[in-house]
């Protein structure tokens, strides 16, 4: 177990709540985990956010571990959404690589819930 | 065997060779006794002998029995095999009465003994060898205080001492042979150097090849050592010489050869040859020492000293060349000015018969002449009076001139001399329309002066003005300047051009090119002032503009200062108006003036000497008509600026041939395409245009081409002949001829104009032009490189052999295709485009340096059977006829090009032209074979030298660097020394400075290698120790024939402290902020290639801001005066007034490089601008953990420091994390290290990631690649790739773009 990710449920949406440094250190095997835990669940979770609100350093691994995931998700019929991080420099770095252009960006965890959450 | 005490057991087990041979030996049967019962002392002592790398031995008891280790075993050779276990007296018997009293001052006073470099004789390798030992003796004590025995820790030196030694000599005779005098000497200076160091050299002689081609020993003609006077004496000796001479290489004469020794030498004499420009002109004899090993160094050694002396001699036989030409010169010159006077001697009689009864003629009221009698009579008679002028100015000349009798002083008061001439010329300029002014301020004192001398100085200059000026004015001024009389002469004449100004003071010269009125001159004029002036101790100088004007000044010393007596003498001056000098320059200048002006006036004026002027009596010869007389024989032009001549010409002409005149060159060009004359006649000396000029117009010109040009001059002898028909003129008459002469000439001219065929033409050109092929041979023996031939081949050839083209082709020496034309070459714009077409596969130029064939092709039709595509690609040019001929110097020899010649009509390989062809062609293949040579090895020096040498000093924080390299001037020095700065991953800076053995191609290579190879080494992080090891390895794993010094000096990234390690080199000066000089002399080791395995060591210093440093080769600290010295050199350093660096730099070369310098210099000066704060240095493993690291190191850095905004700090951070990242993933090795410095400047931070791989440009992908685009918007990035690492750069706050 991985103190630097948790996953919480939101209504039917899993949220991969994850924190502190992400850097070549660490990304491939928090990557690693977080789709063992949102895929591996045999076809419950239908949509997930990950959301980066509390990272402190996130950099080109941390965009190839978002790829990577988004991708993963894809193949398995799961809508995916990202939270950016609260720091505009780290959120820059969302930017750069257009993150948006392979999975959505919301502002904050409610928003990309109420996204993911068909309305009733 | 007996039992081993346990505690030695293992050190001999791990001793090697040694170990094993003490374990062996039996103890009990020597003084030392059984192992077992050996005391503590000696027990530790030989363990701790046994476990060291370095050379030890150790002498035990009171028979001083050895030991010694696997290292010292080599030092000791034969002996090794008996040595140990015995008394040192048997085994070191040679030397046992150096080595006794040393150990035995050990043993008894208790006191170590240490030495540097001590000589020791030794007989390891069969012979007595001079060997050199760093020593350190320790007595080994025993619990009684006695002393046990000796333990001595040496380090063999011998090769380094031997070296140094021979380098010192090699040096002194590179510094001594060449100021010597003649061939002798330095063959004589040599043997004494040689000789003065036995113990390298035990024979050496210089034999040099004379005159009768015979080979003497050089100096005192007696044999001496065995050596013969004669080479030619000893059998053996001719046998090496003839094999020396062939092979241009060094032979080795083994046996017994010597007449005064009856013992078979232990070493070999060597003869080298002594090669001068590729000639063997001599041979050094040497017999090494038989107390040193003959090895390839002793070997490279002595072929040093051959080369410095063949250098020498090369040298002293260029200057004695020089100096021959100067004698030949000055003997010329001698007797130039006797003919001259010889001549002008046996004129005069002639001429003064010819000018009374013309007078008479002129002056007969009975009989007197009428129209064209009298006009003829009264030519005659101006210009025999005009030839008598000329005549007395050279009598003049030899007078006053040079060596000529000593001047008759005379007070003389300079001013009213100088007002009564100037006077003299006042009606004269009324009537040329120019103002004349003359000032005159008042003089103090005298001058003493020759009256007559300085009246031809004053008139001399003023004709000059006069002969210059057109219009405007001439002032004349006397003033006095301190305690010299000035006269001024200035003008608003036509000036003198620069390069001419030089040589106006120079006999014979005339100045050419320039307007003015006439070139009638005998070039003597300013000549004799300066000749006059110099015998009054005084000076005269001229400054000229072209077209405003000239201003001589003439400097005479006035008589010294005497007390006022009251009763001075009155000094003389000059009567101008009674002289009969002054009349003839008056009449001499009023002639030129009026001639040019075209005046009539003169015809009834008096001129101011009172005589009656002589004008033209009958009216002006310009109110001509502009053309006349009988066009049958058809139309000259003639073209002359003197009016008599023109008029004279017409007369004589006229009455064959329709005569046209024009006053100068460019009149003559305007009116030839006017009228198209059958032939030009021209003068060839004419104020702006000249005769050569004018032909020159005329022959550019496509429609007046052909017209027959004959050249008119008064200049005799064969060098007109030469250069007219060089320039093309068809030609030439020389002053006086007669009319029969004249009209012979341009009848014939004109005839053989109309009626001219090639072979009569050439035939009779060549005729004339062998001469100038013994000019062209001499010009391609000056020729350095193939530039210089083209040159000459384009401008000399062409007007010899009339083509239209020349082209000198060259094969590529690797490749062997053959290279494009040079811009030398002459060659249409056409031909020079296409030159594939003619040179390429399968073209006569191909065929003839393939096959070493001459090919001839004389006319379009044999172009067009033989190489129907070219004649095809050039049919638009006019190229008619072509010549092809190969350079090969013998049959044999390669063919290093090819000469090319072509015609713009066609040509027959007629027997003269092809002979001349011939034997330039074979000039030319000699020339190219020297140019080949010299521009491969020079072009290779300096190709190599530029490459290495780095440009601007690189930019480094608080650091300033400035750097210099002088090549030596004496020869050819390029390629020797080299300097470079190495910025060091973390911001350290490295600077080297390196001096390779030798100059040239060779050396050169030898340093590009060494530096780009310690560069590597550096860049990698090696210290200054650790990396001239490894350049020394690699200088013997390489087996190249490198040998250098080398200093490398390593500022510490926060410029507190530098680390330095010198391989021979000579010390780095440290100026300290308070102007305190030390030099950093530790950290010093061997030269680079001296020998294997060398271990450098590294010294520190600690500095403050405002510390500089130099750094600098050997030239700076030798000179022939004083030899080798730090001393002015720090002395200069520490006197500098401004210690910058490139001002210190400035001081030390202004103050120690001289204009004459052997070597080459380069130097370094370094200077610490302040320390660098908060400077953040360190190192990580290329693993990914380290990426953190890193951020975390530099957060906490910055955070501590300074305060930025988070936002920043984390896109800093974004960016450092990405550098890292990416070195991580391209690490080459598990062992690599990545270097990061973080540097804090205010509110500014820098921070550098180096590592050693190579960058991944981002591949454009979907996952992949990020890293650039995100360091580049977070932060102001350079990233720096070498194929050694790559070194990225981030800034931070982000530079906002405009």
């Amino acid at each position: 177990m991985n103190h630097q990710v948790r996953f919480d449920e939101i209504g039917a949406v899993t949220v991969v709540v994850l924190a502190g440094e992400i850097d070549l250190a660490n990304a491939a095997d928090l990557g690693a985990e977080i789709e063992r835990r949102v895929v591996d669940d045999d076809g419950r979770v239908r949509s997930a956010v990950v959301d980066l609100t509390d990272v402190h350093h996130f950099d080109s691994t941390g965009v190839r571990m978002l790829f990577r995931a988004a991708t993963t998700f894809a193949s398995h019929g799961i809508s995916a959404r990202v939270v950016r991080p609260r720091s505009d420099a780290l959120a820059e770095v969302l930017e750069v690589a257009q993150v948006d252009r392979v999975v959505p960006v919301d502002d904050s965890v409610r928003d990309a819930v109420a996204a993911l959450t068909p309305a009733s | 065997m007996a039992a081993i005490p346990h505690d030695i057991a293992a050190a001999l087990d791990h001793g090697g060779e040694m170990g094993r041979r003490i374990r062996e030996l039996d103890w009990a049967s020597t003084p030392v006794g059984a192992m077992s019962d050996w005391p503590a002392e000696l027990r530790s002592a030989l363990s701790f002998m046994l476990a060291s790398r370095a050379q030890i031995a150790m002498f035990w008891g009171p028979d001083y029995i050895a030991f010694y280790n696997d290292a010292y075993a080599p030092t000791i050779g034969e002996k090794d095999r008996t040595a140990l276990g015995r008394p040192a007296r048997d085994g070191w018997s040679e030397l046992w009465s150096t080595l006794e009293p040393m150990l035995d001052s050990v043993v008894e006073t208790l006191e170590p003994f240490a030495a540097s470099d001590h000589p020791f004789e030794i007989a390891r390798h069969g012979f007595i060898e001079d060997v050199f030992f760093d020593i350190s003796y320790d007595p080994i004590l025993l619990p009684s205080g006695e002393v046990g025995g000796v333990f001595c820790i040496v380090s063999e030196t011998t090769v380094r001492v031997v070296g140094e030694r021979r380098l010192r000599m090699v040096h002194e005779l590179a510094r001594e042979l060449p100021s010597t005098d003649g061939e002798d000497e330095v063959a004589e200076l040599a043997v004494e150097l040689l000789c003065a160091q036995p113990a390298d050299i035990e024979l050496a002689g210089v034999y040099l090849r004379g005159a009768d081609g015979g080979v003497h020993l050089a100096g005192p003609a007696e044999p001496r050592d065995g050596l013969p006077a004669e080479l030619a004496a000893s059998s053996r000796l001719s046998i090496a010489w003839t094999r020396a001479v062939d092979g241009q290489s060094a032979v080795e004469i083994t046996g017994s050869w010597r007449s005064d020794v009856d013992a078979v030498p232990t070493r070999p004499t060597i003869l080298h040859p002594l090669l001068v420009r590729g000639d063997v002109v001599g041979g050094l004899v040497v017999t090494p020492s038989a107390r040193q090993p003959f090895d390839d160094a002793h070997r490279t050694f002595l072929g040093s000293l051959a080369a410095e002396i063949a250098r020498a001699l090369a040298e002293v036989r260029g200057r004695a060349e020089d100096r021959r030409r100067a004698d030949a010169l000055a003997e010329l010159d001698r007797a130039k000015t006797d003919f001259f006077s010889n001549i002008s001697h046996e004129f005069r009689t002639p001429l003064t018969l010819l000018l009374g009864p013309l007078r008479d003629a002129l002056d007969d009221q009975s009989a007197p002449l009428e129209g064209r009698q009298r006009e003829r009579v009264a030519l005659a008679e101006r210009n025999a009076e005009r030839l008598l002028r000329l005549v007395n100015r050279l009598l003049e000349f030899s007078r006053y001139g040079e060596g000529a009798s000593r001047p008759r002083i005379e007070a003389l008061d300079i001013g009213e001399a100088t007002s009564s001439i100037v006077e003299l010329f006042g009606e004269l300029a009324r009537r040329a329309g120019i103002d004349l002014r003359l000032e005159v301020s008042p003089i103090t004192r005298p001058t003493p002066a020759d009256p007559s001398m300085f009246e031809i100085v004053v008139l001399n200059l003023l004709s000059n003005a006069f002969k210059h000026t057109l219009e405007g004015s001439i002032t004349v001024s006397v003033t006095q300047d301190r305690s010299d009389a000035v006269v001024t002469v200035s003008d608003t004449g036509s000036g003198i051009p620069a390069e001419a100004l030089e040589h106006v003071f120079d006999r014979f010269h005339r100045i050419a090119g320039v307007g003015g009125r006439t070139f009638e001159s005998t070039g003597i004029g300013l000549a004799l002032v300066h000749e006059i002036v110099d015998a009054h101790g005084g000076s005269v100088t001229a400054t000229s503009d072209v077209g405003v004007g000239s201003t001589f000044e003439v400097r005479l010393p006035l008589a010294p200062a005497e007390p006022d007596t009251g009763d001075e003498p009155v000094p003389s001056t000059v009567d101008a108006h009674g002289s009969a000098v002054s009349a003839r320059y008056l009449a001499d200048v009023t002639e030129i003036v009026d001639t040019t002006n075209g005046a009539t006036t003169t015809a009834e004026t008096e001129d101011a000497t009172g005589e009656p002027g002589r004008g033209h009596a009958d009216g002006s010869p310009d109110a001509e008509p502009e053309s006349g007389g009988n066009s049958d024989g058809g139309t000259v032009l003639v073209v002359d600026d003197n009016a008599d001549m023109r008029h004279y010409l017409r007369q004589n002409l006229e009455p064959y041939f329709e005569v046209i005149v024009a006053r100068n060159g460019e009149d003559g060009i305007e009116k030839a395409r006017e009228v198209r004359p059958d032939l030009v006649l021209t003068d060839v000396m004419m104020p702006g245009l000249d005769g050569i000029g004018l032909l020159a117009a005329l022959r550019a010109d496509d429609a007046l081409r052909n017209v027959p040009v004959v050249l008119v001059s008064a200049r005799p002898g064969e060098d007109l002949a030469v250069e007219a028909l060089e320039v093309g003129a068809d030609d030439y008459l020389i002053k006086p001829f007669s009319v029969l002469e004249l009209v012979t000439r341009v009848r014939s001219a004109v005839q053989l104009a109309r009626s001219r065929t090639e072979r009569e033409r050439d035939a009779q050109l060549y005729a004339a032009h062998f001469e100038a092929v013994a000019q062209v041979a001499q010009q391609l023996n000056a020729s350095r490189t193939w530039r210089d031939i083209s040159t000459t081949l384009s401008t000399s050839l062409v007007p010899i052999v009339r083509c239209d083209e020349v082209s000198l082709l060259v094969v590529a020496q690797e490749t062997t295709d053959i290279l494009p034309p040079a811009k030398e070459d002459r060659l249409s714009p056409e031909l020079a485009a296409r030159w594939r077409t003619w040179t390429g596969n399968g073209s006569p130029v191909h065929e003839a340096v393939l096959r070493r064939r001459r090919m001839w092709l004389s006319d379009r039709s044999q172009l067009a059977t033989r190489y129907p595509a070219l004649a095809e690609t050039v049919w638009d040019t006019d190229l008619q006829a072509m010549a092809v001929l190969p350079l090969g110097l013998g049959d044999a020899g390669e063919v290093l090009g090819a000469l090319w010649i072509g015609w713009h009509r066609d040509v027959r390989p007629e027997p003269i032209l092809v002979g001349m062809i011939d034997t330039v062609t074979q000039l030319t293949a000699q020339a190219a074979a020297r140019a080949r040579d010299f521009e491969s090895e020079r072009a290779v020096a300096r190709t190599l030298q530029e490459s290495v040498l780095p440009g601007a000093p690189p930019d480094v924080d608080q650091m300033s660097i400035a750097w210099r390299y002088a090549s030596g001037t004496r020869f050819m020095t390029v390629g020797g020394d080299w300097y470079d700065a190495i910025p060091i991953p973390g911001g350290g800076v490295a600077l080297v400075v390196g001096d390779v053995v030798g100059h040239g191609a060779a050396s050169a290579a030898s340093m590009a290698q060494l530096r780009n190879s310690l560069r590597g080494y550096l860049a990698l992080g090696a210290g200054p120790a650790e990396a001239l090891g490894q350049l020394n390895d690699l200088v013997h794993t390489t087996q190249e024939d490198h040998f250098a010094t080398v200093c490398c000096l390593v500022v510490a990234p926060d410029r507190r402290s530098v680390t330095w390690s010198s391989a021979g080199h000579p010390p780095v000066v440290l100026r300290r902020p308070d102007g305190g000089v030390e030099l950093l002399e530790g950290g010093r080791g061997v030269p680079i290639g001296a020998f294997p395995f060398s271990q450098y060591e590294a010294s520190g210093v600690d500095l403050e801001a405002g510390s500089t440093m130099v750094l600098y080769t050997d030239g700076l600290v030798e000179s022939r005066a004083h030899g080798y010295s730090t001393d002015p050199l720090a002395a200069c350093i520490a006197g500098a007034p401004d210690p910058t660096a490139g001002a210190l730099l400035d001081t030390v070369f202004a103050e120690l490089v001289g204009e004459d310098r052997e070597d080459d210099i380069a130097a370094v000066v370094v200077r610490i601008t302040a320390p660098i704060a908060d400077l953040l240095s360190f190192e990580v493993d290329a693993e990914p953990r380290s990426v953190g690291q890193v951020r975390h190191r530099i957060r906490e850095h910055v955070e501590s420091r300074m305060t930025m905004d988070e936002d920043t700090l984390s896109g800093l951070l974004v960016a450092v994390s990405e550098a890292v990242t990416n070195a991580v993933e391209h690490r080459r090795t598990d062992g690599d290290v990545i270097a990061v410095s973080a540097q804090v400047d205010g509110a500014r931070i820098e921070i550098t990631v180096s590592d050693q791989g190579v960058w991944r440009p981002p591949v454009p992908q979907a996952t992949r690649g990020f890293g650039l685009s995100i360091m580049r918007a977070l932060t102001d990035v350079t990233v720096d790739p070498t194929p050694r690492g790559t070194t990225v750069t981030m800034r931070a706050p982000k530079a906002v773009a405009a």
